[in-house]
């Protein structure tokens, strides 16, 4: 069982960490690398490759994207639609370096972030595994809320349905936060991996959804920011677009390393221990 | 030679590495092209003028002009750049015709008729493929030809307007764009009125008969109906033929039930009576509305129509009554408050009360400004008291109207009627014998209102003053050749060639 106590200490043991650059560089380059997919999308919009960003859309915003200031309008949805498939075939690479980082942290070890990398890569296919089942769940959990309303026929109010979108998001997120870590350090197949993650954080729920929530709660900003970016766009101008995608991949780089670190010390010092007590 | 199997694993990374600079490179070799940018390029500098725009209300009345100058900058600027690639670049026309028109929308709203009225011309000139573009082009340049008073363009674009877009098939489709738009041929008959074109007046109205008639008979929208109906009514009263405009009145009467449209029916037959001479029904009709459609827009106008009506009939007393309602039932109606003044004004004077009637004149001149009888009343002053003997007072009362005036001229009112109280200043000069004054007057006009070439025509007024009244011909010539130079290309500078000519021929 994971207390609310060990959840809070992780936070404490990872904020500690917060200047250890070794560790924040896989997340740096994964956030360069999606800065790089933005500035290619600008580069490319309008032109011959529109016809590629356009399928990640559906109906009029296909046409609308190839035109002025609508493929800045668009963009938020094209990345993060793309950004899909980049955190399941390319950030869990990233991801899994910085896990083994901080287990090293831990241990007073000095891995490199090139061996980490190199470790990480040899359970790539169950962590690319892992990460789609758990993206998966994901958006199924955000067609939920308008499942349910319908189902009920009730009309809910905009916010209360984004608002119950992201609580879902969330939960699942908690069931499977723990899948990656069982992969990376306990050599766990990903179907067993996935089961333990479930089985973790149902008997501790309440904690396991805090370790979710906190880094959420730091991006929660430029959530804000990106919900009413149709008034900055009126005020200001939609070039404000580019700026809040680079702030959100900011504040998502910070949420991460908060994520992955509390994460970690929790699997490490908690997990791991009570499994090895329990054999 | 390593097995696949242990490297499939390590592999599949770089696979997916590989896969993602594919796609990176992919899209980005695929960067704009040359049409693509240019109209991203256009579409970009539209939106920045469209936000320029659109700061216009909401800014203060001292940053107004601002924006106003900003904005006319912004659309030139696309206009400019990508007004020469319209056939080049596909989807830019539409970007460059919708700057264009922003533009000329912008220019009227900021009072520069001239300059909109020459940009929407342009516009008729840079389009190719989109006809409601085309039409409201068209149309608002004659509108705007009519205001500053160019009656030949005006003619010529309404013309246009009618051949293409008003034949009898094409007129309901024209009329869903804009309803305004049916009033082509009304606007035409009145343009020949004022040219003093009595047949093409006529020769208009009959067309607007035949127009509307046929397509009252088709099937049209209720709101496109009911707009070809009243305007067939007005060009029955406009062709005072004065028992079809009742009968038609009479049937409408019957389709239109709401308040409004009774009580407008109503004053216009009430007025139909009064010009038949019929004084009876017409007073008969303004009562109908005061009493039993007291909220109506015409409520106040039938009461003083009623009024006026008293008046022929010699009941003063019953005119004095009704005039004095209409200044305590609507407080806020400052035209229809002005005329009642003013009636009152008359009245006394009529009585030779000229101490009540000079105060009413005076309250008139100070509330009313902007008014036809806020311009008249300072000459009735100034009448008044040279009539009555009092040369000082008249004198006075002249100068307090050329001051009246001069502050409708610089005050926030609209060209129009800033030049109804310019011609107000040239009637005190002319009165008072000021030939200098109001040759001085007649001149700068034409450089202060440059949309309005009818003033250019002024030279011609000042050299007749020159000529028969200061006897001065070598002066009237100066003045003639002085047009001729100004503007070479006007009507004004025609007739100035004749009078020159005439001049020499006299000497």
């Amino acid at each position: 069982m994971i207390g609310i106590g060990s959840v809070l200490q992780a936070f404490y043991e990872t904020l500690r960490l917060v200047g250890r650059f070794k560790i924040w560089l896989p997340l740096l380059i994964y956030a360069l690398i999606k800065l790089g997919v933005m500035w290619v999308y600008l580069a490319s919009v309008p032109g011959p490759a529109t016809s590629v960003w356009s399928m990640l859309l559906e109906g009029d915003s296909r046409d609308s994207i190839s035109h002025y200031p609508w493929n800045l309008f668009l963009m938020p949805l094209v990345l993060s639609r793309l950004g899909i498939a980049l955190e399941v075939f390319v950030n869990v690479v990233f991801q899994g370096a910085v896990i083994l980082l901080l287990v090293d942290t831990y241990r007073d070890k000095t891995l490199s972030v090139r061996s980490a990398l190199r470790r990480t890569s040899s359970r790539y296919p169950h962590l690319m595994a892992a990460a789609f089942v758990s993206s998966l769940a994901l958006y199924l959990a955000t067609l939920l809320p308008g499942y349910v309303a319908r189902l009920v026929s009730v009309d809910i109010p905009g916010t209360v349905m984004q608002a119950g979108t992201l609580v879902a998001g969330l939960v699942v997120q908690a069931l499977f936060v723990f899948a990656m870590p069982f992969v990376l350090l306990s050599s766990q197949p990903v179907l067993r991996a996935i089961r333990k993650s479930l089985s973790v954080t149902a008997q501790s729920f309440f904690a396991v959804f805090l370790l979710v929530l906190l880094p959420f709660l730091v991006t929660l900003p430029t959530l804000y920011l990106m919900l009413k970016s149709r008034t900055l766009v009126t005020r200001l101008s939609p070039e404000i677009m580019i700026h809040l995608q680079i702030s959100t991949e900011m504040t998502q780089t910070v949420a991460t390393f908060l994520l992955l670190g509390a994460l970690t010390w929790v699997f490490v010092r908690r997990i791991q221990v009570d499994e090895i007590s329990r054999r | 030679m390593k097995s696949v199997a242990v490297d499939g694993p390590r592999s599949l990374p770089s696979l997916v590495v590989g896969a993602l600079v594919c796609f990176v490179l992919g899209t980005g070799s695929g960067c704009s092209n040359g049409e693509d940018t240019v109209r991203y390029s256009a579409e970009k500098k539209l939106y920045k003028a469209n936000k320029t725009k659109l700061e216009i209300p909401r800014s203060g009345e001292s940053q107004q002009k601002k924006f106003i100058d900003k904005a006319i900058e912004e659309y030139r600027g696309v206009v400019e750049e990508f007004g020469d690639r319209i056939e080049a670049v596909e989807g830019l026309e539409a970007i460059v015709l919708e700057a264009q028109m922003s533009l000329a929308e912008v220019q009227a709203r900021a009072g520069r008729t001239l300059e909109a009225r020459d940009s929407y011309q342009k516009a008729l000139e840079l389009e190719r493929h989109s006809p409601v573009h085309r039409m409201e082009a068209m149309y608002s340049a004659a509108s705007l030809s009519e205001a500053i008073e160019d009656f030949e363009n005006s003619i010529t674009l309404y013309n246009q307007f009618y051949e293409e877009y008003l034949p009898v098939d094409k007129a309901p489709a024209t009329g869903q764009e804009q309803i305004r738009y049916l009033e082509t041929p009304l606007r035409l008959s009145e343009l020949a009125r004022r040219t003093k074109n009595e047949s093409g007046h006529k020769g208009w109205l009959q067309k607007a008969e035949t127009l509307y008639g046929a397509l009252i008979t088709g099937s049209l929208p209720p709101a496109l109906l009911k707009a070809v109906r009243f305007n067939l009514l007005t060009t029955y009263v406009q062709g005072e033929k004065w028992q079809k405009a009742l009968a038609h009145s009479s049937e409408l009467k019957t389709y239109y039930l709401e308040a409004s449209d009774q009580a407008s029916l109503r004053f216009l037959d009430a007025r139909i009576y009064r010009a038949q001479g019929n004084t009876k029904e017409a007073s008969s009709h303004c009562r109908e509305i005061y009493e039993n459609y007291p909220e109506s827009r015409e409520a106040s106008s039938a009461m003083l129509l009623d009024a006026a009506l008293y008046l022929q009939t010699t009941d003063i007393e019953q005119a004095e009554r009704l005039y004095e309602t209409v200044l305590q039932r609507y407080p806020g109606q400052l035209a229809v408050k002005a005329e009642a003044e003013w009636q009152l004004a008359t009245i006394e004077e009529g009585r030779d009360n000229w101490a009540e009637a000079s105060l009413r004149y005076k309250e008139i001149s100070n509330n009313y400004p902007g008014t036809t009888y806020g311009f008249e009343a300072p000459l009735r002053l100034a009448s008044g008291n040279e009539r009555l003997g009092g040369i000082e007072a008249a004198r006075a009362a002249y100068q307090n109207a050329i001051e009246a005036y001069e502050k409708v001229i610089s005050g926030r009112y609209p060209t129009a009627t800033k030049l109804v109280a310019e011609d107000y200043v040239l009637q005190v000069y002319t009165r008072q014998g000021q030939w200098e004054e109001a040759i001085t007057h007649l001149t700068t006009l034409p450089q202060k209102y440059p949309a309005y070439k009818i003033l250019q025509a002024n030279y011609l007024a000042a050299a007749s003053i020159c000529e028969d009244e200061l006897n001065d011909k070598a002066r009237a010539a100066g003045l003639l050749e002085q047009c001729i130079q100004l503007y070479p290309a006007g009507e004004a500078a025609q007739e100035a060639q004749e009078r020159l000519n005439r001049l020499s021929s006299r000497k």
